[in-house]
């Protein structure tokens, strides 16, 4: 009897011992903050989904720090009288490598919510990517800033499926009032009107399309490559199609698509890429052997064209080429320039498309949770269909009908840049649609 | 109806393209004839003799014939080296596929580390373009052509006309003769495992200059070499030259007659088709000795 109750003793004493020290463990880790839940720390979480190892990635992150120090520097962000800093959390999507499937994107996506507890996930760059994401939106009742993708599919949803998908905000064009189709369109028209002025210009009448077989050209370039909207109206404006391909996204050799471009005498090629092969494109179009007077004019809405490297990426070759969009040095508000010269002084590279977008989400996103008074998803996005912000970009605006920027004011998304001896140089903008000023030809 | 315009195009592109192919396929197949190794990393040797030209050019500006002859020193290096280190200590062929494809990905994260996965590029060591037979040549193409097309002889020599060769062959055709005449089967595979990846390397320094390089750049040539190894006779010189140009020459008269889309799709089925007829592929004979 006295041995059983030494052994109950003995095995109580134990379990006492462990309890003890379980709850010592367990205060100490909260007494030193490890186990404080994230919102007791009044801290906001933004999630950044990005590609981290690609510049389009690595400047979306550096103006995103710039912004919330920035913010935090000035207090924070103040919900129901109480100040909060902006954290940042960040997960590699990898996604501007194209053999890399939408899966990892979408993993990155609920690592950002399930592990590290973001509130918001700002991100977005290759259209499928999000795409998958946004499905998961409805599922986790969180804000989406997009700061890169091309597209306006994701904005159709919002129109369609609201519910499912009203937590997604567009920063970039592409989207529902913010197509750069318009001024693609306007491009050959201007050329034309300089090639009446000027007769060393090739025919720039006959039209050459090169499209990456991507998501985000199907739109514009139409699948067959050629058959959309967009050509239609091209042709019924005086121009020929003459030449019409998409090329995989691994295509490194364009000889053959530059010999048959030269075989069918356009002088105008409307080039579609947001990858490597339009690096290698823009160097063997400059090392083709045209006839004289009859290299035709590169243009088009090349994501890496307008990209400070590019330059040094085709070893110049990128002479008179030009596009959009353009990170051209223009006052378009007064908050332009001194971000331009900010970011190119902190990181010494020139602010790409996806740093402006990420810099203006930030900011949006601070006055909206200003307004909600918390970061929860359905109250956040009344916030955010509130907006109405001059930014580094322009004017952003949204409302329940529009969760997308619209280009009718002036908006760093007008302009078209030519390469001019390593410099971006604006050219054209829809304020000046007839005619392309500055021009000189490749 | 073929326009003269577009044969020419075929005929010369199809040409050098093929040529380009060979030269990368051969190595791979050496690997496989003399080792009897499936190397699944050999793609991404030419990724990384591609940024390891980038690096000493573009940063550190050397010289472009220094750069040349010490990236393929570097290269042969890298692949004795990985005989020894790694390969040399494997015996199974799955353990062999899933080490050399998980040294692929090792490689493939190193570049991305030290380059980002931004697409960069290395200048055109020959500019401009050259017109041959009516049809504009890139005279960085061209000479890639021509140095491939003497590589190439080269190779052929080196493995049917010196005793080196003659000891590749033996360790090719039976292990085991080949120990019992003096030869050193270790010696020998490490010297071929150099010599692919230089092989790969040199592939990479002749065209990548036109192009852009990424750190993926090597999966498509490694299932590229794989296709004409397999097209070919798995091990065979001629086999590997002959489907280097069937593939060659399907991809370019897809790309200008059908759809640049199709291109791949196309050598892909050429090579199932082939093996439909013959399983053994083109040279698969040599396969059973």
């Amino acid at each position: 009897m006295n041995l059983k109750i030494s052994a109950i003793s003995r095995t109580a004493a134990v379990a006492v011992l462990v309890v003890v020290i379980a709850a010592a463990a367990v205060g100490g880790l909260f007494l030193t903050g490890v186990l404080t839940p994230e919102q007791q720390k009044r801290q906001i979480i933004i999630g950044l989904s990005l590609p981290l190892t690609n510049p389009v990635g690595i400047h979306a992150k550096y103006a995103a720090e710039m912004a919330v120090e920035e913010i935090n520097a000035a207090g924070g962000v103040t919900i129901n009288g109480t100040k909060y800093q902006l954290v940042l959390v960040a997960e590699d999507t990898n996604e501007m490598d194209p053999l890399i499937p939408v899966d990892q994107g979408v993993t990155a996506f609920k690592r950002l919510i399930e592990v590290h507890g973001a509130h918001v996930i700002v991100g977005g760059v290759r259209t499928d990517v999000v795409v998958a994401q946004t499905q998961q939106l409805s599922r986790y009742k969180i804000v989406y800033l997009d700061v890169e993708s091309n597209q306006r599919i994701v904005e159709d949803l919002v129109q369609s499926d609201y519910d499912n998908y009203k937590y997604y905000f567009h920063f970039f064009a592409g989207g529902r009032n913010s197509s750069a189709g318009p001024y693609i369109a306007q491009i050959p028209v201007a050329l034309r009107n300089a090639a009446r002025a000027n007769p060393n210009f090739p025919n720039v009448t006959r039209v050459a399309l090169v499209a990456e077989n991507a998501l985000w050209t199907v739109g514009l370039a139409g699948r067959p490559a050629g058959n959309s909207t967009f050509f239609q109206r091209l042709k019924a404006a005086g121009f020929d199609l003459v030449f019409a391909e998409l090329y995989p996204t691994t295509q490194a050799d364009f000889s053959s698509y530059l010999a048959r471009i030269k075989a069918s005498g356009a002088g105008l090629i409307i080039l579609l890429f947001s990858g490597p092969p339009g690096v290698a494109f823009v160097k063997q179009w400059a090392a083709y052997d045209w006839s004289p007077g009859k290299k035709p004019i590169v243009f088009g809405p090349g994501l890496l064209g307008g990209f400070s490297w590019f330059w040094d990426q085709t070893g110049g070759a990128a002479q008179g080429t030009f596009w959009w969009p353009a990170t051209v040095k223009v006052p378009v508000t007064p908050k332009t320039v001194p971000f331009i010269e900010k970011f190119t002084q902190r990181f010494k590279e020139t602010p790409n498309t996806a740093a402006f977008g990420t810099y203006d989400a930030i900011y949006v996103l601070k006055e909206a949770l200003e307004r909600a008074n918390t970061w929860k998803g359905d109250r956040l996005v009344e916030a955010m269909e509130r907006t109405d912000y001059v930014g580094v970009m322009g004017r952003i605006k949204f409302d329940r009908r529009h969760h997308g920027l619209n280009l009718a004011d002036q908006h760093l998304y007008w302009y078209f840049g030519q390469w001019q001896n390593g410099e971006l140089v604006p050219v054209w903008s829809p304020d000046q649609r007839d005619t392309v000023r500055n021009f000189i030809l490749p | 109806m073929i326009t003269t315009e577009a044969f020419a195009t075929i005929m010369v592109y199809g040409l050098i393209t093929s040529l380009v192919y060979a030269l990368f396929a051969e190595g791979f197949s050496l690997i496989f004839g003399v080792a009897r190794m499936i190397d699944a990393a050999y793609g991404l040797w030419y990724a990384a003799a591609a940024y390891m030209a980038y690096a000493l050019v573009t940063v550190y500006n050397v010289n472009v014939f220094v750069t040349f002859f010490a990236t393929i020193a570097a290269l042969f290096s890298a692949g004795f080296v990985y005989y020894w280190a790694v390969l040399r200590r494997i015996k199974e062929h799955i353990e062999m596929i899933m080490t050399t494809f998980l040294i692929a990905l090792v490689i493939q994260n190193l570049i991305v580390l030290l380059f980002t996965n931004f697409p960069w590029s290395t200048p055109a060591v020959l500019p401009g373009s050259t017109v041959v037979f009516g049809v504009s040549v890139f005279n960085q193409q061209l000479s890639a052509a021509v140095a491939a097309a003497g590589l190439l002889v080269l190779l052929w020599f080196l493995i049917y006309r010196t005793k080196v060769g003659l000891a590749i062959r033996g360790v090719a055709q039976d292990l085991d003769a080949a120990v019992c005449v003096g030869i050193k089967p270790q010696q020998t595979m490490a010297l071929v495992l150099g010599l692919s990846t230089a092989l790969a390397g040199l592939a990479s320094l002749l065209v990548t200059p036109q192009s852009t390089i990424t750190p993926v750049m090597g999966w498509p040539m490694l299932t590229l070499a794989f296709a004409i190894v397999v097209l070919g006779g798995l091990g065979d010189y001629r086999g590997t030259l002959i489907a280097a140009f069937v593939i060659g020459y399907v991809e370019i008269a897809v790309q200008n007659l059908v759809s640049p889309l199709y291109a791949g799709a196309a050598s892909l089925i050429a090579v199932l088709l082939t093996l439909w007829i013959r399983p053994r592929g083109i040279f698969g004979k040599s396969v059973e000795h």
